[in-house]
């Protein structure tokens, strides 16, 4: 095969990328169990960690930014150039995500047992999985394990809002307006938010799987 | 000249060069960094093939022409008449734009260096060896007693690569070596380009500077009037360059 170099560079990108992913989202698992577990190293490791996670994602930027000065991509090389520039941004997110998933573990923890918050950990999960299965679609090139990411946005959405109500509903019918219970909801609150949005990017990095392989102007 | 330079095969110091009344490098001073691609670019006109061709002599074939400055090759001026410009040219070799095979069979024009040096022992493992050296090997095995000619043009160019490695130099100069040949054989010639570095110190002089964004290591901008503006790590020269002008060049600006 010709340009065997930069071949290997684009490959290199992909495998950046991969790891990035994975260790956000294995981050991502450290926040949620830190909101079950909190322990103060694993709240500690969720702070120091994210430096890790930024210096990958200058890396992969870097890395983007020598493939397009100096070998001019085109076609589905420009696409896996230009997505994995995009996507990397969506993973940074996540990682920023897991920093919260501690400081809310580290502050409020005890206060989220006053209230229902056992959803939270099945959002949790399921927003892991769409995070990880995202970029197995960007690394196996897979369309269809994206559009099966894609298909889990819903979910998330109706989970998010079934809990929002709850929590509403449980708040109301509670005579305690406590301090613990109002920094229980917002800690509550700020969690599921935060997790929706994990999936909202795990949606970007499936859509941007998909606009990458197919070349479907529809999904960037 | 680039702060993290490596040590320098090739010191350029203050060349100027004419042709006639004419001046057509001004001042250059360059360091060319030892095992690895630099790129000379530059709009038409600018000097690069005429600093070239210094590097190995090859102008002083040129009536009129005349050099002043100092070129150190492994801190040897071979700008001093002492300095053998056959034995100079086995140690940096040269590439043409045109492949030009000459008219004998394909192991005959990689013998050929060696043949004139004398150095005929194992004369079949040297010219296998550099065929190999030069990608080409597995293409013209079963026809080393054909004609050069008989190659493609992308072929003949990697034939030219190979007599030139063939009486192993130090350096390699190669003047627009793709500018004959189409996209599939130029990225073959990329290819063997970064894989000759590894061995050899390789300075091209192109006038597509993607291909020098491509290749090189680091790439030497020359200007209208033979002036060197900016030299530095290709990846400085493409995504940031000092120079004001040579932003303007690579950007299409002029030139």
């Amino acid at each position: 095969m010709a340009r065997e170099s930069y071949r290997r560079q684009l490959d290199e990108l992909s495998d950046a990328v991969l790891s990035m992913g994975n260790l956000v989202a294995s981050r991502l698992g450290k926040g949620l169990e830190a909101l079950k577990r909190p322990e103060p190293e694993l709240i500690e490791e969720l702070f120091r960690g994210d430096d890790e996670v930024d210096r990958l994602y200058s890396k992969i930027e870097r890395r983007c930014i020598d493939l397009l000065a100096l070998q001019q991509p085109v076609a589905v090389d420009l696409r896996l150039i230009t997505t994995a520039f995009k996507i990397s941004t969506d993973i940074e997110r996540v990682g920023d995500i897991a920093v919260n998933l501690g400081q809310y573990a580290r502050n409020y923890h005890l206060n989220l047992r006053l209230l229902p918050h056992e959803q939270l950990f099945s959002i949790g999960d399921l927003v892991t999985t769409m995070v990880y299965e995202s970029l197995k679609a960007f690394y196996d090139k897979d369309p269809r394990r994206a559009e099966e990411v894609l298909e889990l946005d819903d979910q998330v959405d109706r989970m998010f809002w079934d809990l929002v109500s709850r929590l509403i509903e449980d708040l109301r019918g509670s005579p305690d307006r406590g301090e613990e219970i109002v920094t229980g909801a917002v800690a509550l609150l700020l969690s599921i938010r935060d997790l929706e949005r994990v999936a909202d990017h795990a949606v970007n990095i499936a859509a941007r799987t998909i606009y990458m392989i197919e070349s479907r102007a529809d999904y960037i | 000249m680039p702060k993290e330079m490596l040590e320098p095969v090739i010191v350029v110091e203050d060349l100027d060069f004419y042709y006639g009344k004419e001046q057509a490098l001004r001042g250059v001073s360059l360091s060319i960094p030892r095992n690895k691609v630099t790129a000379i670019i530059g709009p038409s006109g600018c000097g690069k093939s005429t600093f070239l061709k210094t590097l190995n002599r090859l102008h002083e074939l040129i009536p009129g022409a005349r050099v002043k400055g100092r070129v150190l090759f492994n801190g040897r001026d071979i700008l001093s008449r002492e300095v053998d410009p056959v034995e100079l040219r086995r140690r940096i070799g040269m590439v043409f734009q045109k492949p030009n095979p000459f008219p004998k069979s394909v192991f005959e024009n990689v013998a050929f260096g060696l043949r004139v040096n004398g150095d005929v022992s194992n004369l079949k493992e040297k010219v296998e060896q550099a065929l190999r050296r030069a990608a080409l090997w597995d293409e013209v095995k079963d026809k080393l007693q054909r004609s050069a000619f008989d190659l493609s043009g992308g072929q003949q160019q990697r034939l030219c690569i190979a007599r030139a490695l063939a009486v192993e130099p130090e350096v390699l100069l190669m003047d627009e070596p793709c500018s004959a040949l189409d996209p599939i054989a130029t990225a073959k010639i990329e290819d063997l380009i970064l894989e000759l570095k590894e061995d050899y110190t390789v300075i091209i002089v192109t006038h597509n500077m993607q291909q020098a964004a491509r290749v090189s290591d680091y790439t030497a901008v020359f200007l209208t009037g033979g002036v060197m503006v900016e030299f530095a790590e290709t990846k400085k020269i493409f995504e940031n360059p000092a120079n004001k002008m040579v932003e303007d060049y690579i950007t299409g600006k002029f030139g």
